[in-house]
């Protein structure tokens, strides 16, 4: 059944995009975990035929819209990101999940690279001190995510 | 799992196409102004959602105030109130007599403003944009470019409307610039952002300018987009190099900007007055 299991992933895309924008004290702020990228790379690792560049993409342009970005920025951004992670799945997939955090670091590493490079050739934008604690935070919380995501889908037998 | 290979397109044209559509996006940025106001609208439900656990514990430390301090809060807001009761006395009179003298050189009389208190969303925004949110969009006729500023001064504009909610710019993001007029003799400067909420930049100021420290400028107005007379800024520092001919000023602006809760949005006077108004009258008066 095509229909719930989308349902589900989107009902995931949305929580993430939640506690993306959430308000968090400000000491806390900087340290925020890229909770949209490690969902939509576990959605990219676990069921590429249903979650693929495209929707990637689509959760770039969310994002785009709630943070105020120009549309498109964070969008490219998810997509390479995206399909990174699509080429390589099957061997990521059976990497332990600390590899997996590791790769994930990595790739948000690039994602925050991808999105910075963008802005500041748009808007000469420069960089802060912080901006890449999230990369380390996404390790961290890695493993949480996955097992979180990973009980979800079985729970619900999205395939 | 269903399979191992994925069926459909090459990854690589997917990736070339969403590379290709997010160009053309960002091209046209401009263009999409309207709709993208739509597509805010739709995913602002979110937002709400995001902001929804911080405002109820907000109402919950509102509704659980002891008493002795709503009683200070009050004693404290009625000495505010007297104090500015009296000030607003002196300063109607100073605006009509204004509104006389520049009956008198033949320049337009600014008749008071519509305005509208919003409160600010908290949400989390990009991290290269010095940006809020606020809960008033289109429909109480939020508009891009709307002059927004605290009870202290100037804040921001808007730059983006969805239906119930907008995003304002403040004058301190590294896209912003604002017109300035120095209060003490009127010398007309610029206050560029420069990414950092606590300071701003006058760009251009040639060694010879009379600014000084302490200095308090306020819009002058010339942009349009602000109304005149609005405090923004105070001159912070300054900074001379031999080698330079301009001078590096550093100001600071008066509006907290690092923790705002309440804004004020401003509607011009009569924006049809303005549009008509002939030019060489207005520069008249502000001589």
């Amino acid at each position: 059944m095509p229909l719930p299991s989308l349902i589900i992933i989107w009902i995931t895309i949305g929580a993430a995009l939640v506690l993306q924008i959430m308000p968090m004290p400000a000491m806390l702020d900087d340290w925020r975990p890229n909770w949209l990228l490690m969902t939509t790379i576990y959605w990219c690792l676990a069921l590429p035929h249903r979650f693929n560049v495209g929707s990637a993409w689509v959760s770039g342009l969310f994002i785009d819209a709630l943070w105020g970005t120009s549309l498109g920025i964070n969008a490219v951004a998810f997509a390479l990101v995206c399909a990174v992670i699509i080429k390589n799945f099957q061997r990521i997939r059976s990497y332990s999940v600390w590899h997996q955090a590791l790769i994930v670091a990595f790739i948000s590493l690039g994602y925050q690279f991808v999105s910075y490079i963008i802005q500041h050739f748009l808007y000469s934008v420069s960089i802060s001190n912080n901006y890449f604690l999230p990369v380390l935070t996404s390790l961290l919380f890695w493993p949480w995510a996955f097992f979180l995501l990973r009980k979800i889908r079985r729970h619900f037998k999205v395939v | 799992m269903k399979t191992i290979f994925i069926r459909g397109l090459a990854t690589r044209f997917r990736v070339v196409f969403f590379v290709v559509l997010s160009g053309i996006l960002l091209l046209s940025t401009d263009n999409m102004a309207p709709y993208r106001g739509y597509f805010v609208t739709l995913v602002s439900p979110l937002q709400f959602i995001a902001s929804a656990p911080m405002v109820v514990l907000d109402d919950i430390s509102e509704y659980f105030k002891s008493r002795v301090s709503l009683l200070n809060d009050n004693a404290m807001l009625r000495r505010q109130q007297l104090n500015l009761s009296d000030r607003l006395l002196k300063l109607e009179h100073l605006e009509k007599e204004n509104q006389r003298l520049a009956a008198l050189l033949g320049s337009q009389v600014n008749a008071s403003q519509k305005k509208l208190i919003a409160r600010v969303q908290m949400v989390d925004t990009d991290p290269f944009k010095l940006q809020v949110v606020i809960d008033k969009g289109a429909k109480d006729h939020v508009f891009v470019g709307q002059p927004v500023i605290d009870e202290h001064g100037v804040v921001g504009q808007v730059i983006d409307v969805s239906q119930f909610s907008s995003r304002v710019l403040l004058i301190a993001d590294n896209n912003h610039a604002i017109p300035l007029r120095n209060n003490r003799n009127d010398v007309r400067l610029i206050g560029l952002g420069k990414g950092d909420l606590h300071q701003l930049e006058l760009q251009f100021v040639t060694k010879n300018t009379d600014v000084k420290l302490g200095d308090l400028l306020v819009t002058s107005g010339l942009g349009e987009r602000f109304p005149e007379g609005y405090p923004v800024a105070r001159v912070a520092e300054i900074e001379n190099q031999g080698s330079q001919i301009y001078s590096k000023i550093k100001i600071e602006p008066i509006a907290k900007l690092d923790r705002l809760r309440y804004l004020l949005l401003i509607w011009p006077a009569d924006s049809d007055s303005v549009n008509e108004s002939d030019p060489l009258t207005v520069s008249t008066g502000s001589d």
